[in-house]
Order: C-alpha cells, then structure tokens, then sequence
C-alpha cells in the first residue's frame, strides 16, 4: 500500500506500483489537469509537483511517492483563486490548443521558487517544456509576468 | 415565425424562454466529394441565445483546435449584435448533420444560402462563416430593435442599441426583457449588416475565452471525457508500413489483471494498395488504459513486414534520383519556351532542395470514444471535423442512419490536419461493438509517430536563369514527392516569362494534411529558389522580390480560397516585415537577414529573420519579423499568436524534425528521437504585425509557417554563406563551419 497526499488531501494506492503516478491521477483520481503527452518524460506535458518540486509523473511509479505531497494544476489554484503563474497565463494570453499548458505552468510555478528574478537565459536553461503550437515567446513572457506577481509588483 | 423567404435559413424561436436564432448546417462534407460524404442533415443548432435576464450565449459551430475560433466567431455575431463581448458566454454548438449532399459553392459565393460550417482546418473556419455569423447577429439585432420600437411606440429609426441595451434617449431596455417580443416581430426588409468603419469588436484584442479552463486544467479536450461503464484500449499496430499481423498468441495478455478482452482489429481499407485509414492489428481493452498497456506488453505478434521492408530514407532518396533522371513526370504549368530560355540565359543555376517526412505530433494523442449499441452510436472526438466521423463510421458500421448518431467534439489538443483523419475514434467504435460496452483507445506517442499520416517526403529541383540584367528569365522546377502535391501558381510561377512546373511521385509512408499541405514545402523551396537567384544576379533579396511584384502585377491563383495573388498584399507584407526587422541595417559579426514571402489558402504572409552564426556552426536565431494580411482582422492578438506560433512552428520542423525509417517502419517514435524545438530555440525578439484592411477574410492558422522557414535558410546564408538545400538544418552548419 503507498500513502500519499494529492492538493492536501490523503490518499492511499493498493494496485500495481509500477504505474507511473499520471495515470493514477488520471484514471483514479479522475483529474485531468495532469495530461498525457510521451510517456518518457520528454515533453513535460504531465508536470506535477512533488514535495513542490516539478516532476514528471508519467515517469514516477507509484512505489516512489510513498509519504510525498504532490500537487496537480488543480491544486495550485482555481477559478476563485487564480495562483499568480495562471493569472500570468490568462493575461499573456498564452494558450493556442492548451493541450500543454498545465504542465507549462506546474513546471514555471517550480522553476519560479528558484529564480524569483529569471533571466531569459534561465528560462531556457531551465524550461524545456515541448508546446506543438509553439506559444513559447507569449510562455517566456508570462513567466516573466508571474515573477513580477510573485515578488508583489503588479 | 420565418417571415423572411431571402434569409430562409435563420430560425428564431423564443420557446424556451429564450430568443434563439439558428440555421440549419452547411457541411464541409460537400467538399470532399464522393459517395462516403453523403450522410448529413439539416437539423437545427443555435447561434446565439438571448435569456430573459440579459445573458447572452453565442454558439461556435467550429470545434477549436488552438487557432482560437472559439472566440474569434462569437465575435462576429457579438459585431452585429451589439454587445458587451467580454460578458458574452461562448459554447460550442451540437453537431449538425445533414442528409442530402449540396452544391458545392466557390470562394466568397459559397455562404449563400449555406450556413454552418463545423470544420476547422484549411484555414476556412473564420472565411466560411464570417457573412453567415454577421447576418445571424444581425437578424437577432434587427428584431430587438423592432420589438423595443413597437413596445413604445417609437419609429425604429430613432432606437439605438449598446452592449445588450436598447436606447431610446436616456431610456434603455435590456435585449434579455424583449426576447419573447423579439420572436414575433415581422421584419420588412433584411436587415442590413455593418459596414467595415462601423466595426467595435471585430478588430480588438479579446483574450481567448477558454484560457480560464486551460490554466485551471478543467477535463475540456477528449482525453479527459468518459462514459459511464467506459472501459479503456490501447491497439498493438502493426508498425510496418502496409504490414498486417501474421499471428499472435494473447494467452499472457489476457493474464495481466485487469484485462478484459482481446480483439483482433483489420485494416481499413482491405486494399493494401489504398493508403490505410485504420492499421491492421490487436486491441487490449482494459478497465484502465495502464492495465491496458501491460497488456500490450504482454501481448505475442508476428508481423508480415514484407510490402516494404526495402524502404528506407535512402531508398526513397534513390528513388527520387531516377525520376529526374527518366524524364517521366506530370507537367503542371507551363507558358513560354523554358528550354530556348534557358539555353540563352546569361547565368543558370541548376540546385535542389530536400526535406524529410514530417509528423504531426500533436500534443493530444489521437484518442476517441465510442459507445456502440444496436440502435444507437454514441461517440466523443476530438476531430477536425464532425461529418467525416460520422460519415467514416456510418462506412464501418452501415446498419446505422446519421439521426442513430450522437457525436460530441471536443476542444481539440491540437491537429494541424492529423485529426482530419477519423482513426481513433473508429477503433474505438469496433472496440466497444466487440465489448458491448463503451471504450475510450489512447493513442501511445509511439503509436502517433508510427501511424501517421505524415507531410510528404520531397525533393526540389530547380533550373533557373537570368538575363544580363539579372532577372530570372527561365525556371524549370520539378518536384519530387511521396504525395502528388504541387503549389504551380505559387510565387514567382507566373513572374517568370519561361517556366515549366511539373511533378513526379512515388507514395511510401501514408500522408495527409500538416499545416499549410503542399505550401509547407514549397515555399521552402521556392523562396530558396528566388534567394539564390538574386545572390547570383547580386541583387539585396527583398528589392529582387519587390521589383518582381511591382512588375509582374497580380497573377492567377486558382484554387483553394483564392483566385489571384494580389501584388500589392505581398508588397505591403514584406515592407511591413522588412521595417520592423530594420533590413538593411548594419548587423554585428556573424550575422545575416534573411526574408520570404508566401500566399497560403488566400492569407499573405511575410518573415524576415535575423540569425546569428558562431564560428563554429552554433546558430541562434535572434529575432523574428512576421508579417501576415489575411483580409479583415478578427481578433489581432489571436492573430499575432498564429504569427508567432507559425513562424516557431516552422523553426522547429526545419531544426530538427525528420521521419527516420528503418525496413519499412518508422523508428522515431517519440520526443527522443524525434526532435521538436522547446523555448530556447525561440528568438527572444519577435514582431509580429497583422495588415489592416476591409477585404473579406481569409484565416490565419496556415499563413506563416510556409515563409517562415526560407526566411530562416535565407538568413543562415547571409550570415555565414551556408546555403541549407536539405531539411532539417540538424547539425549541417557545425559540419560546414569545421570543414
């Protein structure tokens, strides 16, 4: 059995532990935020964090999770109570098909706690995120935008 | 209440308490031609709904696969309504079908009498729907107006309306309290539409509407629905090409807890001679996709590889070489005396330019759901378009009339012309007719890169000479390709006095539509072209583009959304890009500009690209220019997004992205091996600016890709000399900088 917890709440995982954490989220939990996009941690479409670290949980067993906190793009905000880096996604108007972007903002909300101040060239160092429709130039400026949230600017 | 004969296909009805206007379809099917598209009707679905307590919903007919019609067509109704758009609620409009297959209409006369059109691809979603949309808020407006006026007693022509308001000096009514009034007026005369200067919504930024779901991660793409009772499939396919499966042993499949069934799944088409449609191979269905997947491991095939086990990138390569060398080809355009041209020129050029197969990779692996019962189909998708899924699986499944179809589309994660293809969605169909209950196939990565259907493989081959005064004289361009594609009215076709376009093909890997079919290539290779002429007539290569525009004038384009190139669209493009790029300003060491122009699906677009290339072949690409006119501007931040995203998009495919095939099957299944461009790649300085005029609009999904890509091979040569004749880009200029 492997106890963990998912946006704070308990839970605890009875079945096969090499599933990769995705599908556990996906297919139990029913939260799709969490996408599906390569299965083999390239393209960062299933971006969660774990114990705040962003994480690709298409490539984490569930044997692996047992005592971490993880959070899904559900649990960073909501509609109410957007967290700083999804305002920052609205206001760029970042989204073409969507399709990535939650991984995008779990991965820059991860990335944000260690670069308050980013440069460009810690995005990309640091960023590598696939998006098919290639919004990356509206991706660098709302990470950008949620820094100047986060350290209270705007 | 339909009182007006003209505009027969708008319906209003306030019986739900609510004023509605609707128009029965206009399917995309028309255009597909033959008797596999003949199944759709003409039931009703809304356009908007006023309620009585004012709010607002205007429905989209198109499903939205990331080039924003989800906003960009409520906005058209919203122009003509008058209201507050960003308190318009926006929902996607139930699938219409219809069962009688129309005529066909062509350009701007096919609205007439044809209302929705419910696909989304060939950049024709805002251009096919923007009369129609304007005349249904029209029409919703027309009767307010009408109703508040004979509520008071006031000539029509002293009412205004505002934001969802009726005006009557400081009097104002809100549209929700007449709806019921509304629907039972008698409109004299058609209501007329606003002119282009009248316009305050068309033309305005406007967010998109479901950035909200999407930042959230709200379950709105087709991955995340279910059925109750939905169980789930992954299909082994065969991963050779044209392959079928030879045998298979299910004994530890079905052993691996959680699987319920086996299914054998056959091609579609039977005819391994017709590209397939559904791949031969073996379902798992499963009680989730993980189980499902084990199960698949699990599972023991022995694939028949024999149909192309000799195909390979180089075979196709030598295959290319012999259809230049035979002679044999389809000429496709033809004016003047290439050859006596040719042989007169004062300087020639004979060059050729190659890409590979490129992959869709959308972001959102084909998926699909399908429920089949004996008097019903119950289907989830997220495809391109409606009518091809119903009419696909009415081909599998004939004992089935379109009104035993529920179909519902999703937001699509993605398609670029791959979810044209209704593949997933009709293997879950057999799927769950072999369960009895409804089933939902996840396509793996893997499965997407092998099974699809790919832009072609291509090669180029150009002569072209010039006179003593530089200009092109002479071309003879013959396109080598795995599909029977070919742009022949492209630009510089009808600028050149001699010319001879032809094509030759031999199909290897299944193709399809990726965004901007045909024009992908060639204007990669026709801007190419143009570029290495004017080095070679020493000529800047913005003035040579311009001085062939202002002198040729317009030229014919028959064909898709078009029927003329317009000289002085492409002009305004390219000067718009070419200032915001400051061409012709001194550049630093190491780098070059380069520019390219291209009309795709009637949209005009122009790039210039600034690159920089180190000494020992690192390129950055470190500014981007991206000029588009597709007509009347809709949303311009939408639009600029397509820009932007194009252009990259384009950057990306001709970085690194290559099909690599090995004995018949391809074996760049995923994200390691198959190399997409990720935001380092991206120039950190991007312009993009959309054209400003009245003429009816064009769409903007496929504009910019096509002169995106020469505009970069055109910069790499200006910074460091490297002429890039072969896609992708890869490592060739740390090869060229070190030799």
């Amino acid at each position: 059995m492997v106890k963990f917890t998912v946006n704070g709440k308990s839970h605890t995982f009875n079945g096969d532990e090499d599933m990769p954490l995705l599908w556990y989220l996906r297919d139990d939990a029913k939260l799709r935020g969490t996408k599906f996009g390569c299965g083999i941690a390239m393209c960062g479409a299933c971006t969660v964090h774990i114990g705040g670290v962003a994480q690709r949980s298409c490539s984490v067993p569930m044997a692996a999770i047992e005592g971490e906190d993880i959070t899904t793009i559900e649990g960073l905000g909501n509609e109410e109570q957007l967290h700083a880096v999804q305002r920052a996604w609205i206001d760029e108007d970042v989204s073409q098909c969507g399709f990535c972007q939650s991984g995008q903002i779990m991965a820059a909300a991860s990335f944000l706690k260690e670069y308050p101040n980013p440069t460009d060239e810690d995005i990309n160092d640091n960023i590598d995120n696939l998006c098919r429709c290639a919004s990356y130039m509206r991706i660098r400026r709302a990470i950008h935008r949620a820094a100047g949230y986060l350290r209270g600017e705007m | 209440m339909q009182d007006l004969s003209r505009r027969r296909f708008l319906q209003v009805s306030a019986a739900t308490g609510a004023l509605v206007i609707t128009a029965p379809n206009f399917s995309f099917a028309q255009d597909m031609g033959g008797d596999r598209y003949r199944n759709l009707d003409t039931n009703l679905g809304f356009y908007l709904k006023i309620d009585r307590d004012n709010t607002i919903t205007i429905g989209y007919s198109v499903p939205d696969d990331g080039t924003g019609v989800s906003t960009a067509l409520p906005m058209i109704v919203a122009e003509e309504l008058d209201v507050d758009f960003e308190k318009v609620k926006v929902e996607k409009l139930p699938p219409l079908y219809k069962k009688e297959r129309g005529q066909r209409g062509h350009a701007d006369e096919e609205y007439k009498g044809q209302p929705i059109h419910q696909s989304t691809g060939g950049s024709q979603a805002i251009r096919r729907s923007y009369v129609m949309l304007r005349q249904a808020g029209a029409e919703a407006r027309a009767r307010l107006v009408k109703a508040a006026s004979e509520m008071v007693n006031v000539a029509v022509g002293d009412l205004k309306t505002d934001k969802g308001y009726i005006v009557h000096g400081s009097n104002r009514v809100s549209y929700g309290s007449l709806v019921d009034a509304a629907a039972n007026v008698t409109l004299d005369e058609e209501p007329k539409l606003k002119d282009y200067s009248e316009y305050k919504i068309i033309g305005t930024d406007q967010p998109q509407k479901a950035a909200t779901d999407i930042a959230v991660g709200n379950p709105i793409y087709c991955m995340d629905m279910e059925l109750p009772g939905m169980l789930n499939a992954v299909i082994a396919r065969c991963p050779y090409i044209d392959g079928l499966v030879k045998s298979y042993d299910d004994t530890a499949a079905l052993k691996v807890p959680g699987v319920r069934k086996v299914v054998r799944i056959h091609r579609i088409p039977e005819d391994r001679s017709k590209q397939k449609i559904i791949a031969d191979g073996v379902a798992i269905i499963a009680d989730n996709h993980w189980a499902a997947l084990k199960g698949r491991d699990a599972l023991d095939i022995e694939w028949d590889d024999s149909m192309w086990a000799h195909a390979d990138n180089a075979w196709i390569d030598s295959e290319f070489d012999k259809m230049v060398e035979s002679g044999d080809r389809e000429v496709k355009i033809e004016h003047g005396d290439f050859d006596a041209a040719y042989a007169a020129a004062d300087k020639t050029l004979e060059v050729a330019y190659e890409q590979p197969y490129w992959a869709h990779a959308t972001m959102e692996t084909p998926c699909g759901i399908a429920d089949v019962k004996d008097d019903k189909i119950t289907v989830i998708a997220g495809n391109q378009t409606v009518n091809r899924v119903m009419n696909d699986l009415m081909q599998v499944f004939p004992g089935y009339t379109h009104d035993q179809f529920d179909v519902t589309i999703t937001r699509i994660g993605s398609g670029f012309g791959r979810k044209f293809i209704v593949d997933a969605v009709t293997e879950a169909a057999l799927c769950s007719k072999a369960a009895g209950k409804p089933v939902k196939v996840i396509w793996t990565r893997e499965d997407d890169l092998e099974q699809d259907f790919y832009n072609p493989k291509g090669r180029h081959v150009f002569r072209g000479g010039l006179d003593e005064n530089g200009k092109i004289v002479a071309a003879n361009y013959l396109h080598c390709s795995t599909d029977n594609d070919f742009a022949q009215h492209a630009f510089p076709a009808h600028h050149i006095p001699n010319y001879r376009g032809e094509v030759v093909h031999k199909q290897v890997l299944p193709s399809g539509p990726w965004r901007g079919p045909t024009e992908n290539v060639a204007g990669y290779a026709m801007q190419s072209f143009v570029d290495e002429m004017a080095h070679l007539a020493g000529k800047d290569p913005l003035e040579y583009r311009l001085d062939m525009f202002r002198e040729t004038g317009d030229t014919p384009h028959p064909g898709f959304s078009s029927d003329f190139m317009r000289a002085d669209r492409f002009i305004n493009v390219l000067q718009i890009a070419a200032k915001n790029a400051g061409w012709g300003k001194q550049l630093p060491k190491g780098h070059g500009m380069g520019v390219a122009s291209f009309m795709t699906f009637g949209g005009y677009a122009a790039a210039v690209v600034e690159v920089k290339v180190d000494d020992d072949g690192t390129l950055t690409i470190v500014k981007a220019s991206g000029a588009c006119d597709p007509g009347v501007v809709i949303n311009p931040l939408g639009c600029k997004g397509q820009i932007e995203g194009g252009t990259l998009d384009g950057f990306s495919a001709a970085l690194g992205q290559k099909i690599e095939i090995e004995g018949g099957r391809v074996v760049t299944n995923n994200f390691d091996t198959y190399q997409m461009a990720r935001i380092a790649s991206a120039p950190t300085q991007f312009d993009a600016e959309v054209a400003k005029n009245n003429i009816e609009p064009r769409g903007m999904g496929e504009m910019a890709l096509p002169a995106a890509i020469p505009a970069l091979c055109n910069a790499i040569y200006d910074a460091c000399g490297v002429r890039i004749r072969k896609l992708p880009i890869a490592d060739q200029l740390e090869q060229a900088m070190s030799a």
